[in-house]
């Protein structure tokens, strides 16, 4: 697992970053779902009968946004991509807006490896590239199964002789 | 000077102290802020309490002096140490390698009092890494000199030109150097007429803002008199006056208003220019910028005098524009962004952008450039233009702008407003006509160029740029698709500096085509991954 990684080749993330994602979100889902209930239970205590037909609707809402979050992690899943080679670390992302980013290698200033309870269960990590810059001066990985991310990172580091500002 | 610099040499080392009037101007500020306690009491009626107030000014008064009594700063081999505080002493201690700039900054008292207020910066983003307030001239001058001599060191004396090459001839007005100032060959000096030529430049689109403040406030208050406003306040009785001549209707007046208002906003905006202008020719009043080896110097300011520091490597980008009035003038501006010294809060937005040459003539650009960056052409780029696509895509986003502004007048004339109802059509047209007239101009003034070790952006065409930066400077490159890129098949190219890339330095290329865009990408990648030692230490 040293230099074979920085081999030119674009992966994607680790497919248990999705079960990840889809925990989290099912955390959020489970406290908007249970927000709108409440709201739900007030609205109906609250509403004279002809409006009180409508107060199933923020539950209704809740449920919608709940899937969409147990969905969207699967879904933008393979938009994630990231490509090492000698020289620079390209990470490729976005859905809709779509940004490729290029760290030469000489310019990363220091890097983090970074877990969450969730994430150490899952074994999987994010990775923070700071460079000098502004705009970009910390550059996100995030999903990477957490030896492929301590890889990148000492190949990161390893190759930063350099710092030129 | 007041008082002369005498290292205390104790091996390599340098002790220093802050000038003894620093406890004057520190008692000042104590002072300061016990008449705006006095005068806010006064304000409110209460002036006994401030009597509870007497022993804290009085420890504040003792606490300044003992700040000043404390503080020490030691010029060690390899950093800058500053020791201060009394109970928590704090020990800073900044390597002469890390700092970027020692600029001095006097106002109209240090000034008078020969003594100045020094900030040290380095590179980390988070403003001056200490300031020093206040030291003696000639100590800043002898911390200045020791710390970029021992700064430069090793890393740049192989690129240092021993003495500065004379310019055949300085343009603008030349001046007898003050005291503090070395003798430095002038690059640029700049005498009044410049700088106010420089001035009218600067703040039409505040003073248009604050017109429209103004005028709005007022019309607010004329409206809420009544329906008959027209027949009460000041300006609406002479509109009165000229509808009653005019035998003008209810329309007529609403127009001779709307006339009235724009004449009155256009005077207020003349005023405030020139107000904005004399402002900013204050602030850069007799600009001159000298080399000094490897440091650029910028000297300004008519009340409060700056230096600023420019070290050359520290150059993270170089933007060059010019406007319909200077071009009219045959002059440029140009403005470099170093690395470090942003203002805290500014997020990552770190940097500092700072004047090369507010105002200068087109044809002595490259005597300019030369002496700041050496071995950069800027006639030799070779520029590129974007996708023959990109003015369809601005006038189709002008067109939906213009139609939305112009669907919003409409609904808002019919249902309120009666003479809203031609600002809809009007509208359209006139930002109808602005998109076809500005957008095939837009594109064409879009372009970029990769020649040699730099990259260079231009754009605009009312205000046209050129922003350049060492492939060497560059921190990371990215490539963003929108939905609408990828629909037209295109791409957008940014580079980031460790300075700010915003505003004319602004290092973007939008509307490539997708492979030209990535072809770009590419190789600036690959071309800043191998330019770093090369360049970014010369």
């Amino acid at each position: 697992m040293d230099d074979a990684i920085a081999d030119g080749t674009e992966r994607g993330t680790s497919p248990r970053h999705v079960t990840v994602e889809r925990i989290v979100g099912g955390i959020v889902g489970a406290c908007v779902l249970g927000g709108a209930a409440i709201g739900a239970l007030v609205l109906q205590i609250v509403l004279a009968p002809p409006w009180s037909r409508l107060t199933g609707l923020p539950v209704l809402g809740a449920l919608a946004f709940a899937a969409f979050l147990q969905w969207w992690p699967a879904y933008s899943h393979p938009f994630t991509r990231w490509r090492l080679d000698g020289a620079a670390l390209r990470i490729r992302r976005g859905v809709l807006w779509r940004q490729e980013i290029d760290v030469p290698l000489s310019r990363v200033q220091h890097t983090d490896v970074v877990q969450g309870p969730i994430e150490r269960r899952y074994g999987v990590a994010k990775l923070v590239v700071h460079t000098a810059g502004t705009v970009d001066a910390t550059v996100e990985l995030g999903g990477l199964e957490v030896v492929i991310a301590r890889a990148i990172r000492d190949h990161l580091v390893r190759g930063n002789d350099d710092d030129a500002v | 000077m007041t008082t002369p610099f005498e290292p205390v040499v104790g091996g390599d080392e340098a002790v220093g102290r802050l000038h003894p009037l620093t406890i004057v101007f520190r008692a000042g500020g104590v002072l300061r802020n016990a008449v705006l306690a006095t005068a806010a009491g006064a304000f409110a009626g209460e002036l006994a309490w401030l009597w509870w107030l007497v022993p804290f000014f009085g420890i504040s008064l003792v606490a300044e002096v003992v700040g000043y009594a404390r503080y020490r700063y030691r010029m060690a081999p390899e950093e800058l140490i500053i020791e201060e505080g009394l109970l928590s002493r704090s020990v800073r201690t900044i390597p002469y390698a890390r700092i970027q700039n020692v600029d001095t900054v006097q106002n109209v008292l240090h000034r008078l009092l020969r003594v100045a207020e020094v900030r040290i910066e380095t590179a980390s983003g988070q403003g001056a890494e200490a300031t020093m307030r206040v030291l003696g001239l000639g100590e800043v001058e002898a911390l200045r000199r020791f710390v970029m001599a021992r700064r430069g060191g090793e890393l740049v004396d192989g690129l240092r030109p021993s003495p500065p090459d004379p310019l055949p001839q300085v343009w603008g007005r030349g001046r007898k150097l003050g005291e503090g100032e070395n003798r430095a060959t002038p690059i640029v000096a700049l005498g009044p007429l410049e700088i106010i030529a420089h001035g009218l430049t600067r703040n039409q689109r505040a003073a248009l803002f604050f017109a429209v403040i103004g005028i709005g406030l007022n019309a607010v208050q004329w409206s809420g008199v009544g329906s008959d406003w027209w027949e009460h306040v000041a300006p609406a009785n002479v509109i009165g006056w000229y509808g009653r001549l005019f035998r003008l209707d209810e329309l007529g007046l609403v127009w001779l208003a709307v006339a009235m208002g724009i004449a009155l906003l256009a005077a207020l905006v003349a005023v405030l220019t020139v107000i904005g202008a004399l402002w900013t020719a204050a602030q850069l009043w007799r600009f001159t910028l000298t080399r000094d080896g490897e440091d650029l110097r910028a000297r300004y300011g008519l009340f409060t005098r700056h230096v600023a520091t420019i070290p050359r490597f520290r150059i993270q980008s170089v933007a060059i524009w010019d406007s319909p009035f200077y071009r009219w003038l045959d002059r440029i501006a140009v403005s470099v962004e170093t690395a470090g010294g942003g203002k805290p809060g500014e997020g990552n937005a770190a940097g500092t952008r700072t004047w090369l040459a507010p105002i200068w003539p087109r044809e002595r650009l490259d005597a300019l450039l030369a002496e700041v960056q050496p071995g950069f052409d800027v006639g030799a780029l070779a520029w590129r233009g974007v996708h023959p696509g990109a003015a369809g895509r601005m006038r189709r986003r002008g067109w939906f702008v213009a139609a939305l502004v112009a669907s919003g007048l409409a609904a808002l004339g019919w249902a309120a407003v009666p003479f809203a109802r031609w600002l809809g059509p009007a509208a359209l047209v006139v930002l109808g006509g602005w998109t076809v007239l500005d957008a095939p101009r837009t594109a064409a003034g879009l372009g970029w160029a990769l020649t040699g070790d730099v990259f260079a952006v231009r754009n605009g065409w009312i205000r046209r740029t050129v922003a350049f930066a060492r492939l060497g400077k560059i921190q990371s490159v990215s490539l963003h698709a929108s939905p609408f890129d990828r629909r037209a098949g295109m791409a957008s190219v940014r580079i980031d500096t460790a300075g700010r890339t915003d505003g004319e330095h602004a290092l973007v290329v939008p509307f490539l085509a997708r492979s030209d865009a990535e072809a770009l990408r590419d190789a600036i990648s690959a071309a800043a991954a191998q330019a770093v030692a090369a360049v970014a230490r010369a």
